[in-house]
């Protein structure tokens, strides 16, 4: 009997991987944030309103993760040219590796800002870098106002939080003091601001924290 | 949920690792599990069971070891022992750590085994 001691993270190649691709973007100077919820809560819809009230002379580019179909890139790909879908098959989060594939298909000398939007799943993206600068979770209400309590993971590394589909606020009782009494135990350095990609309410908020981002980013 | 790619990534690392070592098996492998994964054991264990069959790791035992949370508060330098559901620092009361331990999987050492010459031939004729 031989024992070897190794001491060496399981995620090293998707570590590596996500370094390559956050030295890569920001070597062309680009912003990317990495969008992630359960299925359903907004995050095509909300970068359908972000991209089109972007100021012009800040172009972005989307990748896109899904299971299967092409049918949130074809959404986005009304707005933009620069959209890739990936698709994951039975994987459940994107990947550094898809990533990395994803930004050969761009051309990064056009672009400023990145969204990739991860595949619909509150666990297991969490647990994945892709070389992103910003991590953007989304909560939408007919979800109910316990998941931040019961995915602590996805919204502790949260940069900001986003509470959308607040056009329903009344018709589902949702108490957003709930949310806010789970996440001053879980984090309390990203701001909550409730949005809906529906009525538009607090999207400017949202551009407010972007437009923010993006220039301390340039600053840097 | 994704037990069953990090048991891939796992055994790809663990065959990496023993490539300087031809003549033998594998039959331990120790981890130390993060809690902030969010890996269930069982399912880890299944998932192990199945990657491995047909490779060096075949038969081999996977010792799984959870690791506490450490996070140091962002607002105060504090460090401190944080909960799955609770990084509220002590001290100052904020929630704006940095997750220092508890949120990796890491592999630890590996057992092996000589391969006996007669073993090898077994293993081979099937
Ligand atoms: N009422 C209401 N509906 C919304 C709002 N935002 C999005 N929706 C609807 O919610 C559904 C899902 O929205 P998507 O933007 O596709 O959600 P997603 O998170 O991209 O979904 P996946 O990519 O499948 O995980 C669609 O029918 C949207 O029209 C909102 O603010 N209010
Ligand atoms: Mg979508
Ligand atoms: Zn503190």
């Amino acid at each position: 009997m031989n024992k070897v001691q190794v001491i060496e993270s399981v995620l090293k190649a998707n570590d590596a991987v996500a370094r390559a691709n956050r030295h890569r973007l920001h070597q062309q100077g680009i912003l990317s944030l990495n969008i992630m919820s359960a299925p359903g809560s907004g995050k095509t819809s909300l970068l359908e309103q972000t991209i089109s009230h972007l100021p012009h002379d800040c172009r972005s580019a989307v990748l896109v993760g899904d299971l299967q179909t092409s049918r949130d890139a074809e959404r986005l790909s009304r707005l933009i040219s620069q959209v890739t879908q990936i698709n994951t098959g039975s994987g459940c989060h994107l990947s550094a590796a898809m990533v990395a594939d994803g930004l050969d298909s761009l051309d990064l000398t056009q672009v400023d800002i990145l969204f990739i939007e991860n595949v619909g799943n509150m666990v297991c993206p969490a647990a994945h870098d892709l070389g992103e600068d910003a991590r953007v979770v989304l909560l939408s209400l007919p979800e109910g106002d316990d998941k931040v309590a019961k995915y602590p993971t996805l919204f502790q590394p949260a940069d900001v939080i986003l509470l959308n589909k607040m056009d329903l606020l009344e018709i589902l009782g949702f108490d957003c003091g709930s949310v806010r009494a789970d996440l001053s135990k879980i984090n309390t350095r990203a701001p909550l601001i409730p949005i809906s990609c529906r009525s538009g309410v607090g999207l400017d908020e949202w551009l407010r924290w972007l437009t923010n981002r993006i220039n301390t980013s340039s600053v840097e | 949920m994704h037990e069953l790619y990090l048991a891939q990534e796992l055994l790809n690392q663990v065959l990496q690792s023993v490539s300087d070592h031809p003549d033998a098996k594998v039959c331990a492998v120790e981890i130390e599990v993060g809690p902030m994964k969010q890996i269930v054991l069982e399912a880890m264990e299944l998932a192990w069971r199945s990657v491995v069959e047909g490779s060096l790791a075949d038969q081999s035992v996977l010792h799984q070891v959870e690791v506490p949370i450490t996070a140091q508060c962002r607002n105060c330098t504090r460090t401190f022992e944080a909960a799955i559901d609770s990084y509220q620092c002590p001290e100052c009361r904020q929630a704006d750590v940095q997750i220092m331990k508890g949120h990796e999987i890491i592999l630890k050492s590996i057992t092996l085994e000589e391969i006996k010459a007669g073993e090898r031939e077994q293993g081979a004729s099937h």
